[in-house]
Parts: structure tokens; sequence; C-alpha cells
């Protein structure tokens, strides 16, 4: 029996455009070397960078449940002083955990994890930065409210890896 | 612009010349900058500087184009006599350094450390970056000249400022060259989505610190330490 090619596409995109991995998706994430995994019932954003267990929390500043994205840009003309000394105050920024060398899928990397006041709520978030194998350098920010951060740390810090 | 002189106990110096105005800059054991004085003279005029607080006198000549000149200040008591030189420009850093045993010595980075990061050691990340010794001395200048400009009393928080200001400077020498030598530090200094205002967490963390409290403060050196540790070989 001969099947048509566009069902054999529908059959492979589909799926993938389910779980948001696909297209420029997948090559915003790959162009930085990362692969997000995904886990059970949780979701993940088009361009990859983004995995969430609440699909309504996929492109809000603060989530409502945990959360692990990417933070694929930075500004490298960017004014130290200036973000320091312009910037509102966060002396209600605590550390929950201590600076420390960790790893993420076996490359190197640095953690902190703080305390921080976003708006009204209370979130923890701890931020990984690494080296990708593409020579990329990558932060991961794993985040959830405060209140429930420390039962969802297990399955967060599961969640970045290479592609 | 070349400045030499030195003078015992007087750790840097200073000086600015735009257009006419000669300023000079001074500091002494590791604090920040202090503007001791500044003078308005026509081209070829010889001048003499006083700033009664600091207790300084500079005596200098200034011309439009290039300036040069010499000179002293009294410094803890002691004549300290200088001679400087160079073309007109908006800026001119020139520093000299009066070397003490104690930052001849060789501190390297101790990764666990959790105070703010000694000029001892940051000139062994400087050094290992392979800047040359006139590149380090202004180095350090520039970044006196950002603790003061915060115009804080609280040391440790100016040292923050300067330290955060050393790194990105760091990283903008790495971006002349196409090539960045401390790509997580400055992850954790600056990366942050474009929606977003603000900054990496180290920089959270750094304006935490106007809360004073010690543990954000060890956290913010401890952090910026490893960063550095983990770039180089």
């Amino acid at each position: 029996m001969r099947i048509p090619v566009f069902a054999v596409l529908a059959a492979l995109v589909i799926p993938l455009a389910a779980c948001g991995g696909g297209g420029a998706g997948a090559s915003a994430a790959g162009k930085l070397g990362v692969e997000l995994s995904t886990p059970d019932g949780w979701v993940v954003s088009d361009d990859g960078l983004v995995v969430a267990r609440r699909s309504a929390d996929l492109a809000v500043s603060v989530p409502s449940g945990p959360r692990v994205r990417v933070v694929p840009s930075a500004d490298t003309n960017t004014d130290i002083n200036e973000l320091i000394g312009d910037g509102e105050d966060a002396s209600n920024t605590t550390v929950v955990d201590i600076p420390e060398r960790t790893t993420v899928a076996g490359r190197q990397a640095l953690a902190i994890t703080l305390r921080e006041t976003d708006g009204n709520a209370q979130i923890v978030r701890r931020y990984v930065a690494a080296a990708s194998p593409t020579g990329a350098s990558v932060l991961f920010v794993l985040e959830a409210p405060a209140d429930t951060f420390e039962a969802s740390r297990a399955q967060l810090n599961r969640i970045p890896g290479w592609s | 612009m070349k400045y030499a002189g030195s003078c015992e106990g007087f750790t840097e110096g200073e000086i600015r010349v735009d257009g006419a105005i000669v300023e000079l800059w001074a500091s002494s054991g590791g604090d920040a900058l202090q503007r001791v004085g500044s003078a308005t003279r026509q081209p070829d005029d010889t001048f003499t500087l006083q700033v009664p607080e600091a207790g300084f006198v500079m005596i200098g000549t200034v011309h439009p184009e290039t300036v040069s000149g010499s000179g002293s200040f009294q410094f803890a008591g002691s004549n300290c006599p200088f001679t400087f030189s160079g073309s007109r420009v908006a800026e001119a850093n020139a520093t000299t350094t009066t070397t003490t045993a104690q930052e001849e010595a060789t501190e390297e980075l101790d990764p666990t450390g959790t105070g703010p990061l000694s000029d001892a050691e940051v000139r062994w990340v400087l050094e290992r970056q392979g800047l040359d010794a006139t590149q380090i001395k202004g180095f350090f200048a520039s970044v006196r000249r950002t603790s003061m400009a915060f115009n804080s009393d609280d040391a440790s928080y100016n040292r923050v400022v300067a330290i955060a200001s050393l790194v990105t400077q760091f990283t903008r020498i790495r971006d002349d060259s196409g090539e960045r030598q401390f790509p997580i530090l400055h992850t954790l200094l600056l990366r942050r989505p474009d929606s977003d205002p603000c900054c990496g967490p180290l920089v959270h963390l750094a304006r935490a610190l106007r809360g004073e409290d010690p543990e954000v403060q060890s956290a913010f050196h401890r952090a910026v330490r490893l960063a550095i540790t983990m770039e180089l070989p």
C-alpha cells in the first residue's frame, strides 16, 4: 500500500507541534546546545527554552508553579553600574543556597539559589550557569513559588540538559 | 598622559586633563580615589593648586594641546615630587604606584573565600589574563573611580560595585578581541531575557547588599570567585 507523503509528514509534525518542540523552537534551543527534558504532563514553549508544569506559566514573568527556562540573550554593552545603581531596591533578596559548583548533564556549572520578591510574589529561583557543548554560556533558571520550590527541586534539577 | 612620581605611602594618583582644566585625584592605602583639587588656567600658566582639607599641593603648567609640568604635593608630611606630560584629551588617566611589600605578594584566588576580593587577588586574576603592569594600574584606578562615583560611605557596597565594574571591563576587553574569557561570570551578572529589564543573579545580590546582609555579601563574593576560577585554565 502506498502511503501519501503528506500523511507521513503529518504523523511526524503533529506530535512535535503538540509538545511545542518543533520548528524554530528546536533550533533556538539547538543553537545554544540546550535540550530541556519535559516531565510527563508538563509543557514546553515553541522556542524550546521554557518548560513548565502549567501551560499558563510558559510566558508569564512570575510562574504559579514550577518552571525551568533558558535565558538566551545578554546585552554585552550593559553598564553594570547602571544596573546596580539605578535598579529597584532588592534588599529583600535572600540566599537559599550559597553559590556552589555543580554539574548539568556532566558539564561544570555554577549555581546560586535566591529567594526573591517579584511583584507581590515570593519566588525561589535557582540560577545555574554553565558552558554548553557549543561553547555558549547558558543560564538555566529553575523556579517555583517559594512555598513549593523545595517539593519541586529534584524534578526541576533533572530538566536542564544538552542537545 | 604620563605621570611619574613616587612618594612613600602614596599608592596611586591620577591626573585628568580636560582642555585647560586640571584635576588631581589621589588615593592611598587602597581607599577610593578622592578629588583633591582642580585648576583652570591659560596655556603655559604655572599654577599652584592647594586643597586645604586634604593638605595637597600641586604645581604644574597647562597647554591646550599638550600638557606637561612638574610639581609636588604633600602627603603624610612628605614632599612628593612628580612630572607629567601628554596630549590634550578629554580624560587622561595616569597612575603611579609606590608598590608596597604587601601588594607584591602573590595571592591566588581562593574559590571558597567569602570576603571581598583583595587587591592582590584581583591583581592575580588580571595577570592571568595577560594584562601588563600599566594596564593593571589603570584598572585599579578605574575601579576606584567607579567606587567613588557612587558617593557612598559604605565601603563594602563600593567594593562590590568596583568588582562588578572590573568584571564588566574584563568582558569588554575580551569582546574587543572576539573572545569572552569569563562567560559564566558575565552570564551571572548580565544574562537576562529581553523582556526583563533587570539582570543576572549577581546583580540581584549586589542590589541586595544595600540591606547589608552579611550572608548576601559573602554569597556575592563567593559567586564571583567561583565564576572566575571556573573560567581560568
